[in-house]
């Protein structure tokens, strides 16, 4: 059997579930980054396809 | 990427983990959030320290408790979790900080192959999405998985 040591070694993280992470289900932790999220992809927003083929200068 | 992070906890959604730092300055609780923005399938990714006693959280805190890249690392882990579950899901983060976006940067592109090998990655520049390369000053990146090439 593999230890958790090494199962944490996978991409895919073992993850326990704790119902007491439920309650921040249904708030937002960090609003101000969300705000700040919502404000740049106003303007941004997704990346489209021909956006693969940009790079900076 | 198969980095060495810290155990994770997360709720039955999967959209907030809590894991613990530890390190010089002790044993640091942290909350990771993905939280959906305006834009739909969009998922805004955060994280930050928790007040042991409170509970409050704050994202501002520099916690210098020498593992920046064993955070990063599971940082990066709840991304490949929360990817498993919401596949189509858009990811969205940057720093609280210039400094803090630039320590991301870093981190990227230090896995950079590996990374661009499971995801999609774009860095935001100047307003504009491009793809991510190495040396460009990114204000916010975003990410979403490559399902095709994604291999445990």
């Amino acid at each position: 059997m593999r230890t958790i040591k090494e199962l944490n070694q996978e991409k895919v993280p073992v993850i326990r579930i704790d119902e007491t992470l439920d309650k921040y289900e249904t708030m937002i932790l960090f609003p101000d980054k969300v705000d700040k999220a919502n404000e740049m992809l106003k303007t941004a927003g997704l990346p489209k396809p021909a956006d693969k083929h940009k790079i900076a200068k | 990427m198969k980095l060495v992070h810290y155990e994770l906890k997360a709720g039955k959604n999967l959209t907030t983990f809590e894991f613990v730092s530890e390190g010089p300055k002790g044993h640091i609780h942290k909350l990771i959030q993905f939280t959906e923005t305006n834009h739909a399938n969009l998922y805004n990714l955060a994280f930050g320290d928790k007040h042991p006693e409170t509970g409050t959280i704050d994202d501002s805190t520099i916690s210098n408790n020498g593992d920046s890249e064993k955070v990063l690392a599971t940082v990066v882990a709840t991304i490949y979790a929360f990817t498993e579950r919401y596949p189509s899901a858009w990811i969205y983060a940057t720093g609280s900080s210039k400094t803090r976006t630039r320590l991301y940067r870093m981190g990227i592109s230090k896995y950079l192959e590996e990374v661009m090998n499971d995801f999609e990655l774009y860095g935001q520049y100047r307003n504009e999405w491009e793809i991510f390369v190495r040396g460009t000053d990114y204000e916010a990146f975003i990410v979403k998985r490559k399902i095709s090439n994604f291999e445990l």
